[in-house]
């Protein structure tokens, strides 16, 4: 009786941290967020009314699409529906112009066909989650269109596929490295730790802007967008494992000296051993706060390089790309809507930034202590 | 007289799932010029009451009872008359004194903060008396130690820093929390020196909170034996150590080893370990490890009852002794 | 007992280096442990005493083989073979000598239930050909130190101290080791709880013909627990003898301070006992006799010469109040 007594009052570790991980509205909100946009990315073209890279010469640089209910003539209707649109020749200025035809009216309905595509890459649809008729003389474009006509919204949907991956698959790749060369370098000490050390700091040393350019110049322009992709993340990866390892180093070294990896030693166990079995599991909360706060660096690096244009090229896409059509004040003046991508950049690192901050206050060691 | 007379203290802690009570009822004095030595293991609760005193008890604490300084219960001031009596009329020493210095300011800085304070003096006033009392507590160069930051201080320096600090507003009582615990034997009996000097000088009271039989027996007059929230034993040092009538004392005072404990023999040990005090029980709350427990132990809490003048026990088995030897006499 | 020796320590250094700039260069050295000879016999237990910062850890760390020494020698006997611990060496000389450590809660790993700890070095040694056999070893040793069996499937969150001290004493036994260095492994304890503790720990020796090293600052336990004591002032040993001798008629100057210092429960305490000045930094040992700063005694020679251990009395020593010859000789030249 007593027994289960006593395992009832002690709280595992997952699920004190989960307990401290709740009580943060920031954390959850990123959490939730960061949910959303996942989803978002793995449904992309469904989601999307308009494929990606289909053109609509015929509507280019469109504003966001008002929706409405009611219609002109005072009616509510009970689907929202957009109005259809009319090319017109400014008659003092002589550029086109979209003018409103209040006569049309395309409601916007669930699971039409439209553009077909191929459903997370398995098979052929053309189911969209909404959108309005193919035949319709209008477009429902949420976020407008840019210069060819594409839809937007669709873009910016379908761009996240890159941006909200290229971190993850970055870091996956930057959090082996840091790892393998972090806890080596602290675990070992002496002569290997000194040079890792100062290789960290030269490669860190280096303005990291002209280090993309320089490395992203190497990927052939001729490669095709999936390999450009991979590319990327190499070069994101290669030079973002330098402060993870430096952290697990450090942490490394702050394990080496704890009474049990001692008695590790004099159980006779080997070094790798004991990293893996005494020295990662105890570091590895605090490496996951870390990785999780490095992502949106590398979202931010992929956004920066791609606007640069050195990163992902046309016909594939992702929200650094598609905010370079905001490249000139005369362009965001004139299209307000290319910005639109920026956003989303904003909250997808902002939502990082909380669950990162929320994870280490669910990790402090401190509330560790205190039962 | 009585400065301090502390009456059926409580100390409960609401926590996530239980409320805890910590400090069971219990009651003290302190009299003008004497130290009162508190001794108990860890989690007996000799932090959190002199914590109570000084009313820095986090949050989730109540409190109840009544804490007597001259006279006024402190639990029923403001917050403002009570920062008035706070590091003025009573204030604390430390165990750990870095926790009590901030290291991005000068102990001189500090000093005058405190000072200054309570006492609104000029500046060039501040600083003699600081440095005088830097170098009553036996700091070499005091004035150039005036401009110095904690971290150029030494271990056993800093101690005496903290010492200097809780006597720099000529207090009517010093709380002094296992002032010399972790320091070297050698510095500790220094500052244990130290500190039994200027009290006798200055008449000074103090609560002398430590661990340490040795050194309780060193520095108080009278002591109270304190386990798990409750008072086991209180009388003079030498009565309660050296008859102790508890079987906690008794164990507690046997399982030291000293200089003079032969190598052959097997040192007298307490069975168990303090248990927590989520759980504690109802009856006696030594009654998981005594050796003379008996039925009603288990039931009933015992009072404390004297067993000779000024020397209390609260102990089922003493009291039962204790009648049948009067029950003989008759 | 048999008096074969154990350990014979030579000159034993360690120096941990001060490094400073970005290139890291060492700008000094901090002389943990400087100069210590010393030899340890088969079943006779041996107390260190000193101050914090005297170098006892560092010392107990050494002859385990976890630090590297700088300079001297730590020659470790086994089965007639000498042996240097913080080289590589076979895993059952390796598993003979083993360690208890002072801060329970930083010496068994948080994240491991204690039956994965226990078994670490149990599985290195192939100890025992199934899992059963060894489960119920390692059953019998808990219940051996006064715990459950059932504590192997706990963490070590849910244990208080003490126990967790009687864990990692299970840890070191378990390999069946010859020689344990124990570094203050009462310190952090309550007192009711020490003294079983120390109990526990004579028993063992006695039951399992260990030889302990033992590292405390409390000198009563040191003679409780070793018939020899080592009296350590920064890093050199300045005296050794017999526990009780010791304890009687202590030679040294700095033995003497030690001594004085200690508050047992008394009715008459000395009014004060004067104990001058901390200990210096082990960056900037002082010249001569390293005591010589505080030394009630210190003489000029004592800022100049450093004294050896020499034997006095049936103490070895190393001051020169008590090496006459020694004074004669350098005050001729
Ligand atoms: N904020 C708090 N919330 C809940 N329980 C608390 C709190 N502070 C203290 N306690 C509990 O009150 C009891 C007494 O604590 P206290 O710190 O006074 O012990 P102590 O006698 O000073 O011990 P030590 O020798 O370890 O300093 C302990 O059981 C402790 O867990
Ligand atoms: N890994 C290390 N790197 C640098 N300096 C060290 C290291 N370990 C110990 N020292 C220094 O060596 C000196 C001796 O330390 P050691 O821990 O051996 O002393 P000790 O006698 O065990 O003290 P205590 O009683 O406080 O445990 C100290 O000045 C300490 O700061
Ligand atoms: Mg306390
Ligand atoms: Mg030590």
């Amino acid at each position: 009786m007593k027994k289960t007594k006593e395992t009832k009052n002690v709280e595992t570790d997952f699920q004190k941290m989960v307990r401290v991980f709740l009580k943060s509205p920031f954390g959850i909100a990123g959490g939730i967020i960061l949910i959303i946009l996942y989803l978002m990315t793995l449904f992309a073209q469904f989601i999307s009314p308009y494929n990606f890279t289909d053109l609509h010469s015929k509507y280019r640089y469109l504003p966001p699409t008002p929706i409405h209910w009611i219609d002109s003539k005072g009616k509510f209707h009970i689907f929202p529906f957009v109005y259809g649109i009319k090319e017109k020749r400014n008659p003092i200025t002589y550029a086109m112009e979209y003018v409103v035809d209040k006569n049309e009216i395309y409601p916007i309905h669930l699971f039409v066909h439209g553009e077909s595509y191929k459903f997370l890459n398995l098979f052929r649809t053309n189911v969209h989650l909404f959108g309005i008729s193919p035949k319709a003389h209008g477009m429902l474009a949420l976020f407008g269109t840019d210069k060819y006509g594409r839809d937007l919204f669709s873009r910016t949907i379908v761009g996240g596929q890159v941006s909200m991956t290229v971190g993850l698959l970055g870091i996956a790749i930057s959090f082996v490295i840091g790892i393998i060369i972090g806890a080596l370098s602290g675990f070992i000490g002496g002569t290997f730790d000194l040079i890792i050390q100062r290789l960290i700091e030269v490669l860190m040393s280096f303005p990291t802007l002209p280090l993309w350019l320089a490395l992203s110049m190497i990927i052939p322009p001729s490669w095709p967008s999936t390999w450009v992709y991979f590319g990327i993340v190499t070069v994101l990866s290669l030079l973002g494992w330098t402060g993870l390892a430096r952290v697990i180093r450090g942490m490394t070294l702050s394990m080496r000296d704890k009474d049990f990896i001692s008695a590790a030693r004099l159980a006779g166990q080997t070094k790798i051993k004991i990293i893996i079995h005494h020295v990662l599991p105890n570091i590895m909360s605090y490496v996951i706060v870390v990785a999780t706060l490095s992502i949106p660096g590398m979202i931010l690096a992929e956004s920066t390089m791609s606007f640069l244009g050195l990163g992902i090229k046309e016909p594939m896409t992702s929200w650094g790309l598609l905010l370079s059509n905001a490249e000139s004040l005369e362009s965001i003046s004139l299209h307000p809507w290319f910005l639109i991508p920026g956003a989303f950049i904003i909250i997808a690192v902002l939502s990082f930034v909380f669950v990162g901050d929320a994870l280490r206050d669910a990790f402090d060691p401190y509330q560790y202590e205190r039962k | 007289m009585k400065l301090l007379n502390v009456k059926n203290l409580r100390i409960s802690f609401k926590t996530s799932k239980s409320e805890l009570l910590a400090i069971d009822g219990i009651s003290f004095e302190v009299n003008k010029g004497e130290i009162l030595g508190i001794v108990g293991e860890t989690g007996s609760g000799k932090t959190i009451t002199s914590l109570s005193i000084m009313r820095l008890l986090p949050g989730n604490a109540k409190v109840s009872g009544e804490i007597l300084f001259n006279n006024k219960n402190l639990l029923d001031l403001s917050e403002k008359e009570m920062d008035e009596i706070r590091g003025k009329k009573i204030s604390m020493i430390f165990q750990e004194p870095m926790t009590a210095f901030d290291p991005l300011y000068t102990i001189g800085a500090q000093f005058s903060e405190v000072l200054f304070k309570h006492e609104r003096i000029r500046k060039e006033e501040i600083k003699r008396r600081s440095v005088e009392m830097l170098k009553l507590v036996g700091i070499p160069e005091a004035e150039k130690r005036f401009d110095q930051y904690p971290h150029e201080y030494s271990g056993g320096m800093i101690q005496r820093a903290m010492i200097a600090l809780a006597l720099l507003t000529n207090p009517e009582l010093v709380i002094a929390d296992e002032p010399t615990t972790g320091l070297d034997v050698t510095i500790q009996m220094q500052v244990l020196n130290l500190m039994k000097r200027i009290q006798r000088t200055s008449n000074l009271s103090m609560i002398f909170i430590t661990h340490d039989l040795g050194v309780i027996s060193k520095m108080a007059d009278r002591i109270i034996v304190l386990y798990l929230g409750k008072i086991l034993e209180t009388g003079n040092v030498k009565d309660v150590i050296f008859s102790p009538f508890h079987p906690y004392t008794q164990g507690l005072v046997s399982s030291i080893p000293t200089l003079s404990t032969s190598r052959t023999g097997k040192l007298h040990s307490i069975p168990g370990n303090v248990p927590s005090l989520s759980e504690i029980k109802k009856g006696c709350r030594f009654y998981s490890r005594c050796s003379q427990r008996m039925e009603i132990c288990k039931e009933k809490s015992p009072t404390l009852f004297e067993v000779s003048s000024g020397h209390y026990v609260a102990c089922w088995a003493v009291e039962k002794n204790r009648n049948l030897v009067k029950m003989d006499e008759q | 007992m048999n008096n074969e020796e154990l350990l014979n320590i030579k000159d034993l250094k360690v120096y941990f280096p001060i490094r400073k700039g970005i290139f890291l260069q060492t700008v000094g050295y901090i002389k943990a442990v400087d100069g210590v000879d010393l030899q340890i016999k088969s079943g006779e237990n041996l107390s260190v005493v000193g101050e914090s910062g005297s170098g006892k850890t560092t010392l107990g760390k050494t002859i385990v083989g976890l630090i590297k020494p700088t300079g001297g020698k730590v020659a470790y006997n086994y089965n007639g073979k000498s042996f240097e611990l913080f080289r590589s060496v076979p895993i059952n000389v390796r598993q003979s000598v083993q360690m208890i450590f002072q801060d329970p809660f930083s010496s068994l790993n948080p994240r491991l239930k204690i039956v994965d700890t226990l078994k670490e070095a149990l599985e290195i040694r192939k100890m025992f050909r199934t899992k059963r056999e060894m489960i119920d070893y390692l059953g019998t040793l808990l219940e051996k130190v006064g715990l459950k069996r059932e504590y192997l499937y706990r963490y070590p969150h849910e244990f208080s101290g003490g126990q967790r001290q009687r864990i990692s004493i299970v840890r070191a036994i378990s390999v069946k080791p010859k020689f344990i260095v124990l570094d203050e492994p009462t310190s952090s304890l309550d007192v009711s709880v020490q003294a079983q503790v120390i109990n526990l720990l004579k028993e063992l020796q006695r039951e399992l013909n260990l030889t302990y090293f033992f590292i405390t600052h409390n000198v009563a336990i040191a003679k409780y627990i070793g018939q020899k004591i080592a009296v350590m002032y920064l890093g050199k040993i300045v005296e050794i003898n017999d526990s009780e001798n010791l304890i009687n008629s202590p030679f040294h100057p700095y033995t003497r301070l030690l001594l004085s210092a200690v508050v047992e429960p008394k009715i008459e305490h000395e009014k004060e006992i004067k104990v001058g000045g901390e200990p210096p930094s082990p960056v900037n040992v002082p010249s001569g006799c390293r005591f010589h700063t505080r030394c009630p005694f210190a003489m000029k020679i004592c800022e100049e010469v450093e004294p050896d251990l020499v034997e006095y009395g049936g103490a070895f020593v190393a001051c020169h109040l008590y090496s006459k010859e020694r004074t004669k000789q350098i005050e001729k030249s």
